[in-house]
């Protein structure tokens, strides 16, 4: 018995080490011709990928087509999605994936003795930051990759835990349903255009506040609506909604508003519903109404009398001087 | 008699001059730093390529030149991690204005010094900056990045002066460098080349940003 039983235990080791074999040496799977999602379920990792130690480890090879750019004509995103169970106690920590080496999604952890805090930043969910109290949490993380992020031939995907400070996670897991995607919808389909500069308004007076819209890509070009959200204290004089029955390439508008007191705020900007969603804010400064009279005219004159007043004490200078010597 | 009215016309000269000077200057018509300006790096990301002793953007409140970016998987704790074995200790904060999300924000940070302050000593010393509570930007071009200034402090406890803005860049880029982070120094030209000396503020920046690759 225990012969056969040794005997069924090397064949099966010798079973293993072939399959172990020929999925190394099969070739990675070719991907992202069309627009679609690639889990790391269909790229060779069929179970949660379990992470314990800090590091880089390889989670998924892929192949792209020759001639494969960012955005030409499709773009390509990752997904990250995690389980984590918090160690209840203080720890920074940051779980980050790259294709190729570059990055493109980074969830930054910090733990407490009570909560965990996960903050993001993407291009398709914007900045996140969730507190969350419960001791075990899913999180979900989309990105557009790097410019030079996907490339032809053989690709990798990899992820890093960096330990910065203490511990963060009693486990963490990468799951399956993590993978790469190809979407035709350009990261900035829709773009808001607003003043960089802070604009400067007068308080008890009209000021206005001017934007663009810059749509691009395939998108239907259909109605959409630009709304401004005003601070307390300022009275709108045609509306908070701008609506655009088409917008074709560009179009501009600007909203007009009357600011009653003195101090710095900021009006935030919106596409809702549509494409991309894009917002944007402006900061407003606020400012009491001076004069010409006083804010340039009488500083000017007192400037220019005390230049006056030197050069004639300069010259009484010289006067004494040629007294003096005579 | 005569010596006596020339000193004292001499003194009125001097004050009538001296105050024209201080109301030329209050009502905005002083001097300014003429190297102070924004920054594009593309996707609507901008910064100002100096940090400010306050925050008011003025090209008299700068502190140091903006001299350093760290890109691909960028976060500050984690780039003062890197460098924390040669800086580790903390350093007053000071601020900078960014733009990562269409509108302008402040960011504040003390950095990292290699020493504790001291009455006779020197400290290398670094700060980093990116949008307040994300602790980097993100755009396809950079991955995730931050930018730092640089300077050099010099006897900080007594009679205090400040220094070596491109020597701190440098030992920066060959720190990084010889823990096998791909280094670029004096990779890009960010347009504050500023030499000469402002009281205890001694420029001396060749206006060429250093770009480290974190992974």
């Amino acid at each position: 018995v225990r012969a056969r039983s040794i005997a069924a235990a090397a064949a099966g080791i010798v079973l293993a080490a072939a399959a172990g074999a020929a999925s190394a040496a099969s070739p990675p799977l070719q991907i992202g011709d069309r627009p679609g999602f690639w889990p790391l379920s269909r790229l060779g990792a069929h179970t949660a990928i379990r992470i314990s130690e800090p590091g880089t480890r390889v989670v998924a090879r892929f192949r792209l087509s020759p001639g494969t750019r960012q955005g030409v004509p499709l773009w390509y995103t990752i997904r990250l999605h995690t389980r984590f169970r918090f160690a209840r106690r203080r720890g920074e920590c940051i779980l980050s994936a790259a294709t190729n080496g570059l990055t493109a999604a980074q969830m930054i952890v910090k733990t407490d003795r009570r909560a965990a805090q996960v903050a993001s930043v993407g291009w398709i969910q914007g900045r996140r930051l969730l507190r969350l109290s419960a001791k075990t949490a899913r999180v979900d993380f989309r990105n557009y990759l790097q410019t030079k992020g996907p490339r032809s031939g053989r690709n990798t995907l990899t992820v890093t835990l960096d330990v910065l400070r203490g511990r963060c996670f009693d486990s963490l897991s990468v799951l399956p349903d993590s993978g790469l995607g190809a979407t035709r919808v350009r990261p900035d389909e829709l773009r808001l255009l607003v003043p960089q500069q802070p604009i400067v308004a007068t308080a008890g007076r009209r000021t206005k506040l001017p934007f663009a819209l810059r749509r691009r890509g395939g998108r239907p070009d259909g109605g959409l609506d630009v709304t401004v959200l005003l601070p307390e204290g300022f009275r709108a004089i045609d509306g908070t909604v701008w609506h655009f029955a088409r917008i074709g390439r560009v179009g501009s508008g600007a909203f007009e508003f009357v600011p009653k007191t003195t101090g710095h705020y900021v009006l935030s900007l919106a596409v809702p519903r549509r494409y991309n969603q894009p917002t944007a804010n402006v900061q407003v400064d606020v400012v009491t109404p001076r004069s010409w009279l006083t804010s340039r005219f009488l500083p000017s004159l007192l400037a220019a009398v005390l230049l006056v007043g030197a050069a004639a004490f300069m010259y009484a200078t010289r006067k004494a001087k040629k007294q003096d010597r005579r | 008699m005569t010596r006596r009215k020339i000193v004292l016309y001499r003194i009125g000269t001097l004050l009538c001059l001296a105050g024209a000077v201080v109301v030329l200057a209050s009502t905005g018509l002083g001097a300014s730093t003429p190297y102070l300006r924004t920054l594009g790096f593309g996707y609507g990301d901008s910064i100002y390529n100096y940090d400010f002793t306050s925050q008011a953007v003025s090209s008299s409140g700068v502190d140091w030149a903006t001299s350093l970016l760290f890109y691909n998987n960028a976060e500050i704790d984690k780039v003062k991690n890197i460098s924390s074995g040669k800086y580790w200790f903390y350093g007053s904060k000071m601020n900078f204005r960014l733009n990562d999300s269409g509108f302008w924000e402040w960011d504040q940070d003390g950095g990292k010094k290699t020493d504790t302050p001291s009455c006779l000593g020197s400290t290398r010393h670094y700060r980093i900056y990116a949008p307040a509570a994300f602790d980097n930007f993100y755009n396809p071009n950079f991955g995730y990045y931050v930018f730092g200034t640089s300077h050099y402090d010099h006897h900080e406890l007594c009679n205090s002066w400040f220094d070596d803005s491109e020597g701190t860049e440098h030992d920066l880029a060959n720190l990084f460098s010889g823990k096998g982070y791909y280094t670029r120094y004096d990779y890009a030209w960010f347009y504050n080349q500023q030499y000469g000396n402002q009281g205890d503020h001694h420029w001396s920046n060749d206006g060429y940003a250093t770009y480290i690759r974190i992974t």
